[in-house]
Parts: structure tokens; C-alpha cells; sequence
């Protein structure tokens, strides 16, 4: 019997993947991800989008260092 | 098959989205030429007759190959012996260099000239494809080669070299007629005065599009903002006109281009005027001219160098993405020099712009337009008269990519106007390459509603859904071999009803 379950899929490189999965570890149980499809896919609920957006744009901000401090 | 009469609602959202990017490339790559291309044979011929500068304009605009066979033919005698004149297009292949890419080029060349009717190809009695020069343009290239063309409108030599241009009879210009009369015989008016008027105008315009609320020397008028709102540079939201991700990449673009954009709307002299094209005096703000000369208008440089826009707007300019099929090496092998010389005119001196290896930029220029523009990307620290500081940030870089203009963009932008002192000329390669980085932050992870279908019972039933899918375009993601897939979710009850009506376990 072929089953359907709605959600969003994500693509992205391996470390956003990995960073996803410490996050939704770190979530429990309020876990979001529903499957781990390979690599560079994962298939996550719908409300979880814009909770992971934000936490990526952290991570990306934290990752990168102003040049512009030293005015 | 489980297909539906009407179109799903994926089918129409793809095809809203293919129809955005038509328009998107139609505003970034509608030139002049590519313009005329369309006209109807005997219009175009008419026009190369009327005019004795539509021939040299045209030899601008084609592709390097294409000049050089143009020029070529020029002296070529149209009508031979009995073969009825004219070369085999074998004759004019054999004029492209072997090489990799030359047939390639030839094939663009020949294409675009076919296009503009500058070559025209006739069937002899044999059957026999001959291809010749259109006799019209080449009167014209013969007569611009030496030197007989008088100057474009109206423009009186001597005067010229005086410092100063003569003006037209506004009268005859707006009924449509153009009389090509020599000099104009108005009074004259100082070069100086209307290229800085030119230069102004013009500015305000870029300027407003830039920043929509601030103050501005020279805000353009309502039916401006109305063109710029048809020609989708700017969007109509809730309070007032903004500006679209078109628009953004229209002013990154060289000034030919971006005066093309607006002029292929209107074609009136009071709109001209506005734009800074032709000096209308009276016209809001216009110097006036000296005694006698109240009804004539005066182009400007901005409006003569439209004449030789072509070159630059062809090949791409400082546009967008490159033209798909203009080969990169045409693009760095064809001089611009009507872009330089409308950037000139249009910016105090021209922009130059030092980027350091540490993100910081020193971009010198006197126009408030310029650092305006400049801050689309760049955080401006602070102001001189001369010139702004100010580095690359990350926020700034990310504020202008969400904005739709491209990293490609900005590297470019830089590029174009890198200072003369800065080392090889370009941006540093460490500065390059993270605006690259910033560009790719954003597509480092893509979501998309989907629906993942799994338990198919045999590795037929799921490869027929796959292909089902597949051919919806709605296939995200499948995995062979755990037997599941991930489908569009707008195209879920499509694929569901597939499904069903196959009987797939």
C-alpha cells in the first residue's frame, strides 16, 4: 500500500545536513525531522521551516567574521 | 491514464514563472537592435534610406565577426558577371579563420546580419544561394568610410570643434520628420552646458530609483515614474512605486542600455527632455538659450551616443548574466566606447573605485547618485566631497542579493570601475570570491512543500509513479532502491489519482 505523508523537503550541502540532525537531537522530543532520506536530503514538517531558516542564519552569522570592529 | 483535461495548477505556475523570466530577460536584453531584427523587411529598408547615419549605427552593433565581413563586403562590387554578383555563402565561410569557435561565430555573424538586412540572400536561376549587401547600406558605409555622412543631428562641424552644437528646429523633430539638413543653423549653445544638463537629468532619475523617498536635486516627473512603472523597472505596491528586482539590475546596467529601456516607451520630445537626451529650452529647469533660439531643441551627448549604443548593449554591457550564445571573448573583444563615453558624461568624472583586500572601498566620485548606488551593496562609513568610504559587508552584500541583484553583478560592477591605480585592475580575488560565498549561503539549502510516497509494493508500481511524476516535472527526490519518492505537493492529487486509477500497491 503506497503511503503519502506531507511535509517539506529540504536539500542541502552535508554539513547543513548534519548541523540539522544535532538540532533536532537537541529538540527532543520535539523533534522535527520525519525521515532521513540520503546525504543532501531530509524530509521535515512543514512548521519546522521557518524555526531552521533562523537557526541557519545564526550559524551562518556566527561563522563569519566582521572585518568592520576595528573603527 | 489518470491525466485531467485541465491544466494542474503546478503546469500554471510554471508557466506564470517562464513567463516572468521571458519578460525579466526582454527588459535585461531588449536592445535597440535586437529590436529592429523584428521590423518588417521593407521597414528596415526604408529606414536604412531615410537615414544616412542607420547604416554606421548598424555596423556598431553587429557581432566583431560581423563588422569585419560588413566592411569586407563594402567594396566587394555588388553586381559581378553572369553569375548575377554576390558571394556563395561557401565564398564567405572560407572568409572565417579555421579555428575551434570560428564557425561558430561565423554562423552568428551571418545570422545577425540576415536579421537587419544587411546581407541579403537571393536564389539564382541554378538554384544557386547567393548572398550580397544590402546596396542601401552599403551607399551609407561607403559614404560614413569617407568621411561624407553628415554629423548626427545636425550637429554643424565647425561648430563642434568650437565648443558648441548647433540646434534643431524642435518643430520638425516632433512632427517626425527627420530632415537631414546639414548643420542646424540655430543659435549655439556651450557643449559644457548640455552635457552637464544631460548629466543631471539623467542622474536624478538613476537616483530616484535608488533611493525612492530621499531628497533629490532632480526628481523625475510623474510620467517618468509612469514609464519606469511600464517598463517594470519600477513595481506598483501599496503606498507608492517600488522598485523591482528588474529594476535593480537596471541600473547596474551600461547607460545606452538602461536609456533604451525607457526610451522604447515613449518617443515624445517633452519625455526626452526629461530624460536629458535633447535640451528643450523652457522645459522645467533648462538653461535658456540665447536670444532666437526658443523653439529649437538641442541633443545632447547622452542622445547622440544612443547612435552608437549599440556596441555596448549588444554584447551584454554591464548588465546581467551574459547573453546565452554571445561567446564570452566577443564580449571582452568588443571596445565600448559609446559606454564610456555616456559613463563619462553621465558621471562627473567618471566612478573610480579602489577595492582593498580587507573588504574596504574608497570609490571616488563627486555624484550623489554614484554613492547612492554604490550603497546598495557597500556600507558607506563615511563622506567626502570627493570621494566614499565604506567595505563590503556581509549584510549589506546579503540585503542587495535578496534585492535580485547578482554576485556576478557586483563583481562586475567593480570591475568596470576599478580605479586606474588599483593592482591588475580588479577586484582581489579574496573579495570576489566571498561575495561568491554570500551569493551561495543563500542556495545551501532549498525547502519545497513535498509529499513523500513510500510502501510501494514492487520496484514497477514505484517506477511507474517516478515516471508519472517525471513527466509532471514534479519529481523532487527518489530513491531506487528503498522504493520511495518525493513529489511537488501541489501536484499530490494528480499523482494520488494516478495512482488509484493504476491500481499501484
Amino acid at each position: 500500500m503506497v503511503e503519502a505523508t506531507h511535509g517539506v523537503l529540504v536539500t542541502c550541502d552535508i554539513p547543513v545536513k548534519q548541523f540539522l540532525l544535532k538540532l533536532d537531537n537537541d529538540r527532543a522530543p520535539d523533534r522535527f525531522i520525519v525521515a532521513k532520506l540520503d546525504d543532501t536530503h531530509l524530509f521535515i514538517h512543514g512548521w519546522a521551516v521557518d524555526m531552521i531558516k533562523d537557526q541557519l542564519e545564526k550559524l551562518f552569522a556566527e561563522n563569519h567574521i566582521d572585518a568592520n570592529v576595528c573603527y | 491514464m489518470g491525466r485531467g483535461a485541465p491544466p494542474p495548477p503546478t503546469a500554471s505556475a510554471r508557466a506564470r514563472k517562464a513567463a516572468e523570466l521571458a519578460l525579466q530577460t526582454e527588459l535585461l536584453h531588449g536592445t535597440l537592435f535586437g529590436d529592429l531584427s523584428r521590423y518588417p523587411p521593407h521597414l528596415l529598408d526604408a529606414l536604412y534610406a531615410a537615414c544616412d547615419h542607420a547604416a554606421p549605427a548598424v555596423l556598431r552593433a553587429l557581432p566583431p565577426t560581423a563588422r569585419l565581413y560588413v566592411v569586407r563586403l563594402a567594396h566587394v562590387p555588388v553586381h559581378g558577371g553572369d553569375d548575377g554578383g554576390g558571394l556563395t555563402p561557401d565564398t564567405l565561410r572560407g572568409w572565417a579563420r579555421p579555428g575551434l569557435r570560428a564557425g561558430e561565430w561565423h554562423e552568428r555573424a551571418v545570422a545577425a546580419l540576415k536579421g537587419l538586412r544587411v546581407i541579403l540572400q537571393t536564389v539564382g536561376k541554378g538554384g544557386d544561394v547567393r548572398l550580397r549587401l544590402n546596396p542601401v547600406v552599403g551607399r551609407g558605409l561607403r559614404a560614413a568610410m569617407a568621411g561624407l555622412t553628415p554629423a548626427p543631428f545636425g550637429v554643424d562641424p565647425a561648430a563642434e570643434a568650437g565648443g558648441e552644437w548647433g540646434g534643431m528646429k524642435a518643430s520638425i523633430a516632433a512632427g517626425g520628420t527627420y530632415e537631414d539638413g546639414g548643420g542646424g543653423g540655430g543659435p549655439l549653445m556651450p557643449v559644457e552646458v548640455l552635457s552637464d544638463h544631460a548629466r543631471r537629468r539623467w542622474e536624478g532619475i538613476l537616483h530616484f530609483l535608488v533611493a525612492l523617498s530621499g531628497s533629490n536635486p532632480a526628481a523625475p516627473s510623474e510620467a517618468v515614474v509612469a514609464s519606469l512603472i511600464r517598463s517594470r523597472v519600477l513595481e506598483e505596491s501599496g503606498e507608492g512605486a517600488t522598485i523591482s528586482s528588474a529594476g535593480f539590475q537596471f541600473l547596474l546596467k551600461s547607460g545606452p542600455a538602461q536609456l533604451w529601456v525607457l526610451l522604447r516607451d515613449r518617443d515624445f520630445l517633452p519625455t526626452l527632455a526629461e530624460l536629458g537626451v535633447v535640451l528643450l529650452p523652457g522645459f522645467a529647469g533648462s538653461p535658456a538659450p540665447r536670444r532666437g533660439g526658443e523653439d529649437l531643441f538641442y541633443p545632447t551627448p547622452v542622445g547622440v551616443s544612443l547612435v552608437g549604443s549599440a556596441a555596448a548593449s549588444t554584447t551584454g554591457g554591464d548588465a546581467g548574466e551574459e547573453v546565452p550564445g554571445a561567446g564570452g571573448s566577443d564580449v571582452a573583444a568588443t571596445p565600448r566606447p559609446a559606454a564610456e563615453a555616456l559613463l563619462s558624461t553621465t558621471s562627473t568624472g567618471a566612478l573610480a573605485i579602489v577595492v582593498e583586500n580587507n573588504y574596504r572601498v574608497y570609490a571616488y566620485t563627486t555624484s550623489p547618485f554614484q554613492m547612492a548606488l554604490l550603497g546598495l551593496f557597500v556600507h558607506i562609513r563615511y563622506r567626502m566631497p570627493n570621494v566614499a568610504v565604506g567595505t563590503l559587508t556581509r549584510s549589506r552584500v546579503t540585503d542587495a542579493l535578496a534585492n535580485g541583484i547578482t554576485a556576478a553583478q557586483i563583481i562586475r560592477f567593480l570591475n568596470a570601475h576599478a580605479h586606474p591605480r588599483m593592482k591588475g585592475g580588479r577586484v582581489p580575488p579574496n573579495v570576489a570570491d566571498q561575495v561568491a560565498l554570500w551569493a551561495a549561503e543563500k542556495g545551501r539549502v532549498r525547502t519545497s512543500p513535498a509529499v513523500l510516497l513510500s510502501g510501494f509494493a514492487g520496484v514497477g508500481g514505484w517506477a511507474a509513479v517516478a515516471a508519472f511524476a517525471a513527466d509532471l516535472g514534479a519529481k523532487l527526490w527518489e530513491d531506487r532502491e528503498g522504493l520511495r519518492l518525493a513529489i511537488e505537493a501541489d501536484a499530490y492529487d494528480e499523482v494520488r489519482a494516478f495512482v488509484r486509477d493504476q491500481g499501484i500497491e
